[in-house]
């Protein structure tokens, strides 16, 4: 990871934070609204491998923690793991097509928001409920999918330009 | 590959455990966090980014939520189109209740100054076919309307003045001549006054000379005479005070015993009598007399007496008796 690459994803993820702040969390009519922020840690940790997972989802989470009002912390550790095991996902498969990202970025959205939700739940959260959660979870998944192919490409080619003698994955 | 590898296992653990750290802390102290600054700091640094994106993307997060609200929206605007025409609707109605309102308020000045009884009634229908000119009340105007012909329980049919079958004792106002009142036509009424000689100005009102009708109410105003000669008597035109083609409200006059009855000292019999118009207000007032009004006691206090076809224990209709062979003398008179 160079400077400048650390830079690019640091700009991706303010973007995403405003963008998710500013349009996506205000969307009522979709329910439970696609998370942007993972998405945009996860197409990083396809492109970059675990080790930017790891670092721009610790960061992105803890950015989000910040802006929320639930417990500091909770967002930065489920980012960190979501896009670490995106990043080291890659040694698992062999090729990687237009839908792989999808693939993963729906079953990563899943777990980690299953997993954000049980740990704020446990950590005595009122505001969600066990059947609520089981409701949102498979429909933030799907709506990050649909985003994700938009992301991955949006990430991927603007990292291209700024490092091209980054390793095309 | 495998000291990258460890790297991002220590880096992934080390991420872990700040992690932790930072849910212990922020737990355990609860509202007094040690890191409200940082947040509020977060706060300052993104309000303004989230604000520009904000109003940049706001015609897009409109467009996507009027995309996302389209069938609220599709209910919003029937219900908002429903409730407009209901209040459409209700303001017709109330237009036509403030004239019926005004009609009414006239109705009762006329009633105020004269000593008759008058019952407001709408004009239920009207039958101005080209031969006939009738309409009927739910009961039984500025001017003379016409005469109650036929009562049934519920309305009663009136002969309008302009009917040509119509006749009424008339009489010029300031004069005083007599003459009668004929029906013309929808429009205009015919005025024969004798002797030919008489004079008649232009806009001289007509009213009724009280014979079969209430003395004294307005008819209409001369707008043409002619005299043929060697004619006994004088044509003239009258323009009726009434707009026979939008009849609403009217007032019956209804004839009180006493000065109107010309059978007073006849013994009252329920099915003819024009008494029974007036015995029948009596009843619908709640007042019971029984002397004055048989036609109503005969119904409403002794059941026994009354027809079987004729089952109705309310007497509330004021005019509901039989129809009375000969015309009650019940002139109408509307606003």
């Amino acid at each position: 990871m160079t400077g400048g690459r650390v830079a690019l994803a640091t700009l991706w993820i303010v973007t995403a934070i405003a963008i998710q702040g500013a349009l996506l969390s205000r969307l009522s009519f979709l329910g439970p609204h696609p998370d942007l922020v993972l998405v945009v840690v996860l197409c990083i940790a396809l492109y970059d491998g675990p080790l930017a997972g790891t670092v721009a989802g610790f960061g992105a989470g803890f950015a989000v923690d910040l802006l929320s009002d639930h417990v500091l912390g909770v967002g930065a550790l489920v980012l960190c793991l979501a896009g670490w095991a995106t990043g080291a996902a890659r040694d698992y498969y062999d090729r990687f097509s237009a839908t792989t990202p999808i693939v993963i970025v729906a079953i990563v959205s899943a777990v980690s928001m299953l997993l954000l939700g049980v740990t704020l739940k446990l950590l005595g959260d009122p505001r969600i409920a066990w059947s609520g959660l089981a409701a949102d979870v498979p429909r933030i998944a799907l709506y990050d999918a649909v985003l994700t192919p938009f992301v991955y490409a949006a990430v991927s080619a603007l990292n291209r330009r700024a490092d091209p003698t980054i390793r095309e994955w | 590959m495998f000291r990258d590898s460890r790297r991002v296992r220590q880096l992934l653990l080390l991420a872990i455990l700040t992690s932790i750290t930072l849910i212990t802390i922020d737990y355990r102290s609860g509202g007094s966090s040690p890191f409200r600054g940082l947040r509020s700091a977060a706060g300052t640094v993104f309000g303004p980014i989230e604000r520009g994106v904000s109003s940049a993307l706001r015609p897009v997060g409109n467009a996507l939520s009027t995309l996302g609200n389209v069938r609220n929206l599709d209910k919003e605007v029937k219900q908002l189109r429903a409730e407009r025409a209901a209040v459409e609707g209700q303001k017709r109605t109330n237009e036509d209740k403030q004239r019926v309102y005004d009609d009414a308020r006239k109705l009762l000045k006329l009633t105020e100054l004269g000593q008759y009884t008058v019952i407001a009634a709408h004009v239920t229908g009207a039958a101005p076919s080209n031969f006939s000119w009738t309409v009927s009340l739910d009961a039984g105007s500025d001017g003379l309307v016409g005469r109650v012909i036929e009562v049934s329980k519920f309305t009663s049919k009136v002969l309008l003045a302009i009917d040509l079958k119509s006749t009424v004792g008339g009489r010029l106002a300031y004069t005083g001549e007599p003459g009668f009142v004929e029906g013309n036509g929808p429009k205009e009424l015919k005025f024969e006054v004798a002797p030919a000689t008489t004079e008649v100005r232009i806009g001289q009102p007509v009213v009724t000379a009280g014979s079969a009708y209430v003395a004294g109410v307005p008819i209409g105003e001369v707008i043409s005479t002619r005299a043929d000669p060697g004619a006994p008597s004088r044509s003239v035109v009258l323009k009726p005070y009434v707009d026979f083609s939008r009849l609403d409200l009217v007032g019956v006059v209804v004839p009180t015993e006493r000065r109107m009855d010309p059978d007073a000292a006849i013994p009252p019999n329920p099915l003819v009598t024009p008494s029974a118009i007036p015995a029948c207000t009596a009843a619908s007032s709640a007042s019971p007399a029984p002397a004055a009004s048989p036609a109503a006691t005969s119904a409403s206090e002794s059941p026994a007496s009354s027809t079987p076809a004729q089952p109705s224990p309310a007497w509330v209709p004021c005019l509901s008796s039989q129809p009375p062979p000969s015309p009650a003398p019940s002139p109408a008179a509307s606003p």
